[in-house]
């Protein structure tokens, strides 16, 4: 069903992970228990912790995932928390993690929804 | 013979090319991703092309992880795969781009992605080159 109807979000906030290839199921699933809607995965190539720890760095995985993540802002800090842990990003060299302010986004809102919340 | 790099004479202060004279800067430019089904990123870019004459639009795969309602109480992700397409702009224009967007890449249908617009405090803005004919 098509609604030809723009709502603009704003209040909008983006986190992006970086970790090593493999564990981004488990960040999602841990975003998503803390009320993310969906992610969006994608691979990249990294460097750092493992250039400095010569024979040992082949330990790390090279291949990255990449989860991107837009939530409302007053949930950005209890889903960065849940996926910060995840992610392990306790231990030095695990990845990153970092939020982006966004000026607005959109996708389809149910008509229902939107009448709920009066936008 | 090619000449050495040794050999080479440091260019003159005043002919050394700035940055800003090789491309445009913008210092309010805003970027707009669209993550849509896989397929899209390619009408996407030619539309943009076409309508708007804009022709430094990317877009790359990924896979997106939702929430089905058939399927969430048992715990399972929808997992499909997407093309997340990136554009930069100038903020003069965004707004008009992303509601174009929006309908082109048929994000008002259900379980389609999503667009956002951020911030790009520098960006440079590519500009394809007269060609003239030999």
């Amino acid at each position: 069903m098509s609604t030809r109807e723009l709502t603009i979000l704003t209040d909008v906030s983006m986190i992006t992970c970086i970790v090593q290839r493999g564990k981004a199921d488990a960040v999602v699933q841990a975003a998503q228990d803390a009320g993310a809607q969906g992610a969006t995965i994608y691979y990249g190539y990294g460097s750092g912790i493992r250039e400095r720890l010569g024979i040992l760095g082949l330990a790390i995985e090279v291949e990255k995932e990449v989860i991107t993540i837009l939530v409302a802002n007053e949930q950005v800090d209890r889903v960065f928390e849940r996926m910060y842990f995840a992610a392990e990003l306790d231990v030095p060299g695990a990845g990153i993690i970092y939020v982006s302010k966004l000026e607005k986004a959109a996708t389809f809102i149910p008509r229902d929804v939107v009448e709920r919340l009066g936008v | 013979m090619k000449p050495l790099a040794k050999d080479k004479k440091p260019l003159a202060e005043d002919k050394k090319p700035l940055a800003k004279d090789k491309k445009p800067l913008a210092e309010d430019a805003k970027q707009i991703v669209c993550i849509m089904p896989k397929g899209m990123g390619r009408n996407l870019v030619e539309a943009l092309s076409q309508e708007y004459g804009i022709y430094d639009a990317n877009f790359s795969h990924a896979r997106g992880v939702g929430r089905s309602r058939q399927i969430q109480n048992r715990g399972l992700g929808e997992q499909r795969e997407k093309d997340v397409f990136s554009v930069v702009v100038e903020s003069a224009q965004a707004d008009e781009l992303f509601e174009f967007l929006f309908y082109k890449a048929g994000l008002d249908e259900p379980h389609t992605g999503m667009i956002y617009m951020q911030a790009a405090p520098q960006a440079a803005m590519m500009e394809l080159p007269e060609i003239t004919s030999p």
